[in-house]
C-alpha cells in the first residue's frame, strides 16, 4: 500500500507541484490544505502517513500546527518546507516532531528524492522501535516467569 | 524515479505559475503605494514581508531563480527592520525602495516569458 500524504501550503501552484512530485514517487495524496487551521482539521480526519507542511501559512504557522498536534503526530512523518532557513524555526519544529526541512528552492528532482528518503528512514525507525518494544515486553515476561519459578 | 510525462507536466505548471506572477507584481505595486502613503508604517512592512516571502519561496520551487533572489534580498532586509523594531531611518526607506525596484524589474521580465510560452 502506498503511503498517504497531506500537503499544506497556501500557494495553489506550490500545492500542485508538490502533488505532482508526491505522485511521481508513488505516494497517495489524500488531502490538501491552504491554511493552518484547515491542515489541523484534515490531519485529524485523515491521519496521513506523511504531512508536508509549509512553515509560513495564514491562520496558523507550521510550528503552531506542530504544537497543537504534539501528541498526535508520533506516527506521521512531518516534512517542513521553507523559503529560508531560520535556525530558530528549524530547532523549534524539530523539537516538536518534524523529521526534515526542505528548502523551497531545492531542485524538484532532488526534492522528490529527499521526501522519499525521509519517508523510508522514518518507516525504518518505526519498525525498529516496534521490534525494540516487542523485545522489551518479551524480556519482561521471561523475567516474571523466572521469578515465579524461583518462588515455586 | 520520474516518468517521461514529468518534464512536460512540470513545464505546463510552470507556465501557469508564470501567469500568476503578473498578479503578484500588481500586489507588490499596490503595497509599494500603500507603504509610501502611510509613511513606511510597520504593519504595511509586515504585509510586504509576507508577500515577498511567498514570492521567494514559490519562485524558487518553479526555478525562477532571479525573482526568487530579488524577493529574498528584500525579505531579509524587511525582516531585519521588523526585528530591530526601532523605526525606519531615511537610509532604510531608500534601501527598501531600491530592493523593491529590483524585484519589480525581475517580475516585469516574466511578462515576456509568459508571452513567449503562450
Amino acid at each position: 500500500m502506498n503511503p498517504t500524504v497531506l500537503i499544506a501550503d497556501d500557494e495553489k501552484h506550490v500545492r500542485e507541484l508538490l502533488k505532482m512530485i508526491a505522485g511521481t514517487i508513488h505516494f497517495d495524496i489524500i488531502a490538501e490544505a491552504s491554511n493552518g487551521v484547515e491542515a489541523i482539521a484534515l490531519f485529524k480526519e485523515k491521519q496521513p502517513d506523511i504531512m508536508i507542511l509549509d512553515i509560513n501559512m495564514p491562520r496558523k504557522t507550521g510550528d503552531e500546527i506542530l504544537e497543537e498536534l504534539t501528541n498526535e503526530i508520533e506516527n506521521t512523518c512531518v516534512i517542513m518546507m521553507t523559503a529560508i532557513v531560520d535556525k530558530e524555526d528549524v530547532d523549534k519544529c524539530m523539537r516538536l516532531g518534524a523529521k526534515y526541512f526542505i528548502l523551497k528552492n531545492t531542485p524538484i528532482y532532488r526534492m522528490a528524492k529527499l521526501i522519499n528518503e525521509t519517508w523510508k528512514s522514518f518507516e525504518q525507525d518505526k519498525k525498529s522501535l516496534t521490534v525494540e518494544k516487542y523485545d522489551l515486553s518479551q524480556l519482561m515476561v521471561e523475567i516474571n516467569n523466572d521469578k515465579m519459578l524461583k518462588c515455586e | 524515479m520520474f516518468d517521461d510525462k514529468f518534464p512536460k507536466e512540470f513545464e505546463d505548471l510552470r507556465k501557469n505559475f508564470a501567469l500568476s506572477l503578473q498578479n503578484k507584481l500588481f500586489d507588490i505595486v499596490n503595497l509599494e503605494k500603500k507603504l509610501i502613503e502611510n509613511n513606511f508604517e510597520i504593519n504595511t512592512i509586515q504585509e510586504l514581508y509576507q508577500a515577498t516571502h511567498k514570492i521567494s519561496g514559490s519562485c524558487g520551487m518553479f526555478n525562477f531563480s532571479k525573482i526568487s533572489e530579488a524577493a529574498y534580498k528584500l525579505e531579509e532586509f524587511l525582516k531585519s527592520v521588523v526585528k530591530a523594531g526601532t523605526g525606519l531611518i531615511p537610509e532604510d526607506q531608500s534601501r527598501i525602495n531600491d530592493l523593491l525596484s529590483g524585484l519589480k524589474k525581475e517580475l516585469e521580465h516574466i511578462k515576456s516569458y509568459s508571452k513567449e510560452t503562450e
